[in-house]
């Protein structure tokens, strides 16, 4: 599945987008998320599968396109 | 009557299909609060009240500064040093003489906001900080205001619209349905420890303008349930529909008066200073208080806390909810005290304030 990172976390990633296989939920991506990336966990983000937000763990496909949106405060 | 000047100023907008006398005398007659008067509010402001806004409030705190001007375009030269809220009422009541224009140069906070808000139809948050964000978000809940968000980072910015009932599901979408709680103090950079390209929150101001317009002038479909984010780098521009939280209301204060007891600095873990304690703020608390020690570090790291008495358990075990011993405060050590005060933060937010929770500053390497 294709991973898009927006605002910081496309920092911390190093990149804007990465396909990740071998997860099959939001909670399990988020785990995985976490070990590569440690400085993640700490940034409380949203999820939103195929353009939709998604609230608690749900199950993902292989053609599921994954957005992670960091909250933003300037202005 | 189609000659007066209020007719010929906004007679652009008016023939425009679907918009007529009907949508401008809306517009006339509402009245939009815009928080903070900064890189977002300046477009804000300038084209509410272009438009025609009946009455717009300005609420900000702070002054002119020169690193503003890249961004904040209503402000010039010699207006460094000027307070924001009252000089951008000068400069929109050069453009616009015959609407209304209510200052506050002050920042909007728990104890005002209720005040300050009352009596507005729309509320424009274009503000800096998480803890002003929260606020306002939860003020705008509790008075049933709708509120046009937007927020930008670096080259990306946020638009949405909260507190608009979903015809369709009957509730409001609100800024905790998608960040139920904010972020800890360190955790996401604002503008000046990011940096921000000036031309972004024009763009972003001008959707969050569009937006209030729309709301107050009831043309065109508003963006209310969906997030629209915009990249200046790569002109990407998405919308996400939102979801509503099972649990996003419960987190908003009930009442007027929990609101105004809510410390919105606290909670965005503005505090650091307060939080951490150096080698003889500890032994002082040790002396006085019951005071309970935590090594948070991995079981292995060394060296071994000197001097005083101490329990291990390491930072992991406690974010997954490891029960710490019973007292009525914690001191949580590591190695260079960074862990321990993100430990520190995580525990007061958690327990709000309940027990009590330092960290030792500079960590295990400052005692050795």
């Amino acid at each position: 599945m294709k991973v898009k990172f927006f605002g910081q976390l496309a920092e911390l990633a190093g990149v804007a987008s990465l396909d990740v296989s071998d997860v099959d939920s939001v909670v399990a991506l988020k785990k995985w998320l976490g070990e590569k990336y440690p400085s993640m966990s700490a940034i409380g983000y949203m999820v939103a599968v195929n353009k939709k937000m998604a609230e608690g763990d749900i199950s993902l496909s292989a053609e599921d396109h994954i957005a992670l949106m960091p909250p933003f405060s300037g202005g | 009557m189609k000659q007066d000047p209020t007719y010929i100023r906004y007679q652009r907008q008016t023939i425009l299909p679907g918009w007529g006398d009907v949508a401008q005398h809306k517009l006339l007659s509402a009245s939009v609060l815009v928080i903070g008067a900064g890189g977002l509010g300046c477009p804000v402001l300038q084209y509410l009240a272009a438009a025609g806004v009946g009455c717009i409030g300005i609420a900000d705190g702070d002054l002119v500064s020169l690193t503003n001007l890249h961004r904040q375009v209503l402000f010039g030269m010699e207006d460094i040093g000027k307070p924001k809220a009252s000089t951008a009422a000068l400069k929109l009541k050069a453009l616009n003489p015959n609407i209304g224009y209510k200052v506050f140069d002050e920042d909007i906070t728990s104890e005002n906001a209720i005040n300050m808000m009352r009596g507005f139809h729309l509320v424009v948050d274009g503000s800096d900080n998480f803890a002003t964000r929260y606020l306002v978000n939860d003020a705008c809940v509790l008075l049933q205001i709708p509120l046009v968000f937007g927020a930008i980072s670096q080259f990306e910015g946020q638009v949405a619209v909260f507190n608009v009932p979903s015809v369709e599901e009957g509730h409001c979408i609100q800024y905790r349905d998608m960040f139920p709680q904010p972020p800890a103090a360190g955790e996401v950079l604002n503008c000046a420890e990011a940096g921000v390209i000036g031309v972004l929150p024009g763009i972003i101001g001008s959707l969050m303008a569009n937006e209030a317009i729309k709301l107050l002038s009831g043309v065109g479909k508003s963006l209310s349930g969906s997030l629209l984010t915009y990249h200046a780098l790569t002109n990407q521009m998405n919308t996400w529909q939102l979801h509503k939280r099972s649990d996003s209301d419960a987190l908003v204060p009930k009442t007027v008066s929990d609101f105004q007891n809510t410390n919105y600095q606290w909670l965005c873990g503005i505090r650091e200073n307060v939080l951490e304690l150096d080698k003889e703020q500890v032994e002082e608390k040790i002396n006085k208080e019951s005071i309970q020690l935590i090594d948070v570090r991995g079981l292995q790291e060394y060296p071994e806390l000197p001097h005083w008495d101490h329990i291990k358990i390491p930072m992991e075990d406690i974010f997954s909810g490891v029960e710490l011993p019973r007292s009525d405060a914690f001191i949580f050590v590591c190695q260079s005290g960074k862990r321990s005060l993100q430990v520190a933060t995580w525990y007061l937010e958690k327990y709000k304030g309940q027990t009590k929770a330092f960290s030792l500053k500079g960590g295990i390497a400052s005692l050795i």
